[in-house]
Formats: structure tokens, C-alpha cells, sequence
């Protein structure tokens, strides 16, 4: 193989790495001629993925909204839930803090056993929280209450559920 | 007019009724409730001497964890909390043989949910199981 032949494969072999370069990342360049679309993070994507029409809930003020997305129950018995936290308009909120979880049966004036019940935020998955080892004692109609503060805004919401 | 009426006032009344006893603890139990329950005693059909003691303190919703004493010593192999004015339990305990006292078991993981009338049972497989009432 001639030099000459080396080169030109060396810089096409170059040019093909910097196009992906430029493909592969989403920061924008000061010095790009051609404006580039600002793509959402991984984060807020996932968020948004997660929130469905049938898990997303809004607080009583509107000011956040929250999934509820069940890992072990309902049941009579020891339960686990995954919770998610978003902002009014479904997407990952820049600041939250769960302030309040209670499982409550409204009909008949006592909530659940909570002495064993753990709130943990979720690694990996901003603005998600693990909570479990709620116990709920009897079958019927519960209400999930949730206080948060979402984007420096506190809000209520009452998730109803039946248990089985 | 007057039929009317008094049918209103029973359906109302039937409905008050109806959602109070359904919300409360209608049982009796707490009305006779004994002055202190610290200890709760206990006499088995055979002639046997049973014993939930709370310590120092009476039982109460903040109360985790109390002792269970028999005489003569008796398997135990778990201790159910229930309501039976209200149809519900609480969370599972916890029972373990007490290592200080001989025939004792410790019940740990008591969560006694709300104020009113609550049954301990000691769930004991030669006796079927012994209820302990406490008004909470």
C-alpha cells in the first residue's frame, strides 16, 4: 500500500468518526453553521413514557402530577408501590420532595399499619420513590393520600383503589 | 302527612345508623373496660393461668411489644390482632420464645391501628388459640 493511499483511508476514516461524533451528541455548537433541535434528556423522557393516560393523576390545586404504578398489590396484606412524581405538565420536576404517604379506608376511619413502611427514593429514576411494606388490613374501598412538593409547590392528591 | 313524615324521620335515623356503626367500634367491650390493663389475665378451660403484660404502660396505639406468659408453659406459634367490631386485623406480629423468662414469649410488631375494642389471639396448637380483649 502506497503513503498517498494511506492518507486519503486515514482521513476518510476520520471523517467517518467525527460524523458520528457530531450525530451521537446533543450539545449544541457555537461555531455549528446549521441550527440544531434541542432533543429531551433521557430523564424527562422516561418520565413522560411512564406517566399514561390511566396512571397520571393531578393534585387537588394542580399543581404536580403523580403515577402510581403497583410492584406487589393491592391486596389485604403487605404491599409495594412505585411512585412518581412529576410536574403539572407531566414532566420531571426540577425539585421534589414526597412529604406525605398514607393509605387511608375513608369509609371506615383507620388507615393501615405503617410501622414497617419504607419510602426510598428510586436510583436511576429521578423523581421516583419506592414505597413499601404498607400493610392494608381489609378488602374494600382505600384512598391513597399523597402530599408533595413539587417545583417548590405543596399540593394533595387522593389516589382512590379497591382492595380485593 | 304524618305517615310521611315519621317514615322520613325512621329512614333518616336507619341511615345515621347505619354509617355509625359502620365508621365506629360499636362494641361494648370498652364501656366495661377493666380500671388498668397493664396485664391482662387469662384462665384456660384446663386450669391453666395466662398472661399479656404491657410493662409499665398501658396499651395503647403507640404500643409495640408486650410478654406472654403461661401456666403451665404452652407452645405458642403466633399472635393475631383483631377488631371485631370493625371486621379487621392489623399487620402480622411477631412471637419468639422470651430468652429471660421460661414459658414466656415475646410479641413484637404490635400495631394496634385506632382507638376501641381489640382481641390478641395467641394462637396455640394445643389449645386451638386463647383471645386476650383489650380496649385500646
Amino acid at each position: 500500500m502506497s503513503a498517498s493511499n494511506l492518507k486519503i483511508r486515514a482521513a476518510i476514516a476520520l471523517f467517518f468518526l467525527s460524523s458520528i461524533g457530531a450525530c451521537g451528541s446533543n450539545k449544541k455548537s457555537d461555531d455549528s453553521p446549521t441550527p440544531q433541535v434541542e432533543t429531551p434528556s433521557d430523564e424527562n423522557a422516561e418520565s413522560e413514557f411512564l406517566f399514561t393516560e390511566e396512571n397520571a393523576k393531578t393534585s387537588q390545586n394542580q399543581r404536580f402530577t403523580a403515577a402510581v404504578v403497583w410492584e406487589d398489590g393491592p391486596k389485604v396484606g403487605y404491599c409495594q408501590i412505585k411512585l412518581i412524581l412529576g410536574d403539572a405538565e407531566r414532566r420531571a420536576p426540577s425539585s421534589q420532595e414526597l412529604i406525605k404517604f398514607e393509605p387511608f379506608m375513608t369509609v371506615h376511619g383507620h388507615g393501615g399499619s405503617l410501622k414497617k413502611m419504607t419510602i426510598t427514593p428510586i436510583e436511576g429514576e429521578p423523581s421516583s420513590y419506592r414505597i413499601a411494606m404498607f400493610y392494608l388490613t381489609m378488602s374494600g374501598p382505600w384512598d391513597l393520600n399523597i402530599n408533595a412538593m413539587v417545583n417548590d409547590q405543596e399540593d394533595s392528591l387522593v389516589v382512590p383503589i379497591q382492595v380485593p | 302527612m304524618r305517615i310521611l313524615s315519621s317514615s322520613i324521620l325512621f329512614t333518616s335515623f336507619c341511615f345515621t345508623s347505619t354509617i355509625w356503626a359502620h365508621g365506629h367500634d360499636s362494641s361494648t367491650y370498652c364501656h366495661n373496660r377493666p380500671e388498668t390493663q397493664k396485664v391482662l389475665h387469662l384462665e384456660t378451660a384446663e386450669g391453666g393461668a395466662m398472661t399479656v403484660d404491657f410493662g409499665d404502660v398501658e396499651p395503647s396505639i403507640s404500643t409495640s411489644s408486650a410478654l406472654f406468659c403461661a401456666n403451665p408453659a404452652v407452645e405458642v406459634t403466633d399472635a393475631i390482632l383483631w377488631m371485631p367490631g370493625m371486621g379487621h386485623g392489623s399487620a402480622p406480629t411477631t412471637v419468639t420464645p422470651s430468652p429471660d423468662a421460661a414459658g414466656c414469649y415475646v410479641i413484637d410488631d404490635i400495631d394496634f391501628l385506632m382507638p376501641g375494642h381489640w382481641q390478641i389471639k395467641i394462637q396455640i396448637p394445643a389449645h386451638d388459640e386463647e383471645i386476650f380483649n383489650v380496649c385500646i
